[in-house]
């Protein structure tokens, strides 16, 4: 069966998963990067502790989308970036905006990732996403 | 997807609702763009209360966002459009949805693009319906017409006041 | 055992028609055993006051039970029934019937002789005051009906009422006097959209303790129920309804 997914270029699915693997292999703490589309569906994913990419795809893009009603209603401009911080960890969803299809980056993150350090990854994730 | 829960939202909402729908990839849905967070719209009553209306999207996949908008709520409707490949599995994929809910939220089924697509027939969601043992409301509608969108309001009033009537003794 | 037979004696053609849908729901029952025929023996029969006087002959040759229909107000007497006809109080006057028609002491119902039938008076169908319905009404166990399945559009007819009674009774399991109070329309009208329902298999029937007529229901949650009313009339208010 074709999926929306399969219609996306061999190389920006490619890259995708190169960022989510690097991500999670590289930083500290990331348990989960997952690549979207903006309407949720999921174009690479990768986990040092497994989760459902399709589930957390399509909640990148409903906070996604809810989030730029905020940030358009509070006359901030184009939304980039969330972090949700929990008891136990944080989640950072951060558009990836193309050309052809804009893109949604979730990383969830236990207590032990540096915050900091984390974001830093995914805004530079989002730039090679962007020019891919 | 596509049974034109924003129109309808919009078709009597007092404020120009908030929309959350983004570009479309999904290729087996003829549609450019479509609602991925929610859909906001407000009617402010001469009592001073105001009713909050929610559309949710449809897919399956945000069936998260379906339990957060349900919460509370005073009544439900169930949009479906007859255009669709399988429209009863639509509709059997949001009463599965919603199941928890529906033993006790009012719902009011609106089907759409009964003239264009006569298949299925509203007696074959009644079909449906009577399988799983549930009993809804079922109008044909047309949600670019307000009075249609007025009327799965009014009968899904109806629906809340015969709850209403549940707490007689 | 033969069902009995119940006939009509000089009564207008729509009060004819609305008994025999009558019995026709009530032989959905195990415990009603009638059926309303058109021609005699008859075991038992339904008139008017006015047709009982013209045809006292033919009535005094008549053994079978005779229930009269009689005109509101005022406590009717026993074997009759107060127009609009009720059909709990319908039903209540068969079932004691029946008990007594198929008691080992009773009598077999009388041939009847062929009535020459009288004009059928001018049917009064009105509303009977508050304290002759609850004069009227026995205290029996009350029917109440729901929905199975939703009517079709064509049942519906794009009715107001259909939709309305449709509605009520696809959450609720409601009587006709229920009904009547909820939509504001008689109980007749009521009524006969339940038989069309009735008709086309698409009610469950329950019994259920009887409703008082005047008797005042007060919700569970007396303080919800008031504030629901006043937004959802609001709410109509504001959509032009």
């Amino acid at each position: 069966m074709t999926t929306p997914i399969d219609n996306m270029p061999a190389a920006l699915r490619e890259t995708a998963q190169q960022c989510a693997a690097a991500c999670v292999a590289e930083v500290a703490g990331i348990q989960a990067a997952v690549i979207a589309t903006i309407d949720g569906f999921d174009l690479a994913a990768a986990f040092r502790v497994e989760q459902d990419a399709a589930r957390i795809a399509a909640m990148a893009s409903s906070i996604s989308a809810i989030s730029g009603v905020v940030a358009q209603e509070a006359g901030l401009g184009k939304f980039r970036h969330v972090t949700i911080g929990t008891d136990a960890g944080f989640a950072i969803v951060h558009t990836a905006p193309r050309a052809d299809v804009e893109l949604v980056i979730s990383v969830i993150a236990s207590e032990d990732a540096i915050q900091a350090q984390v974001m830093h990854r995914v805004a530079a994730m989002a730039r090679v996403l962007a020019a891919a | 997807m596509g049974a034109g829960k924003t129109t309808a939202i919009r078709a009597i909402s007092d404020i120009e609702p908030i929309v959350t729908d983004v570009a479309n990839h999904d290729t087996s849905v003829a549609k450019e763009r479509t609602t991925v967070g929610l859909d906001y719209g407000m009617l402010s009553l001469d009592n001073g209360d105001r009713i909050r209306l929610f559309g949710t999207p449809g897919q399956a996949r945000f069936d998260f966002l379906w339990q957060i908008l349900v919460r509370k709520a005073l009544g439900l409707v169930i949009l479906t459009d007859n255009s669709r490949p399988d429209p009863l599995a639509d509709l059997a994929m949001f009463l599965d949805g919603f199941a928890l809910q529906l033993e006790s939220v009012p719902c009011v089924i609106g089907v759409g693009r009964l003239d264009s697509h006569p298949q299925p027939t509203l007696e074959h969601y009644a079909d449906l319906l009577e399988a799983r043992g549930q009993v809804f409301p079922l109008l044909p509608v047309d949600v670019r017409r307000r009075d249609d969108v007025v009327l799965l309001v009014d009968t899904l009033l109806g629906q809340i006041e015969a709850g209403m009537q549940l707490d007689l003794p | 055992m033969a069902q009995l037979r119940l006939g009509a004696i000089g009564l207008a053609a729509k009060d004819v028609a609305y008994i025999r849908a009558l019995l026709r729901l009530y032989s959905h029952t195990a415990k009603l055993d009638w059926v309303f025929v058109d021609h005699p023996p008859f075991a038992a029969v339904v008139t008017d006051r006015a047709v009982r006087a013209a045809q006292a002959v033919w009535f005094a040759g008549f053994n079978g039970p005779v229930l009269t229909l009689v005109e509101p107000p005022g406590a009717p007497e026993a074997d009759t029934v107060a127009y609009p006809v009720h059909a709990e109080q319908m039903r209540t006057w068969l079932a004691l019937r029946q008990q007594t028609l198929r008691a080992p002491a009773a009598t077999a119902p009388a041939p009847a002789p062929a009535p020459a039938p009288a004009p059928a008076p001018a049917a009064i169908v009105s509303e009977p005051a508050p304290q002759a319905r609850e004069a009227a009404a026995p205290a029996v166990a009350e029917r109440r009906y729901k929905l199975r399945r939703w009517p079709s559009p064509a049942m519906l007819q794009n009715n107001e009422l259909h939709l309305k009674i449709a509605t009520l009774l696809s959450r609720n399991d409601l009587s006709t006097l229920r009904l009547a109070a909820l939509t504001g329309h008689s109980e007749d009208a009521c009524r006969r959209f339940l038989i069309m329902l009735h008709q086309a298999g698409l009610l469950t029937e329950s019994v259920a303790p009887g409703d008082m007529p005047g008797h005042a229901h007060e919700p569970a949650d007396a303080s919800a129920a008031p504030v629901r009313n006043g937004l959802l009339a609001s709410l109509r208010r504001h959509l032009g309804l």
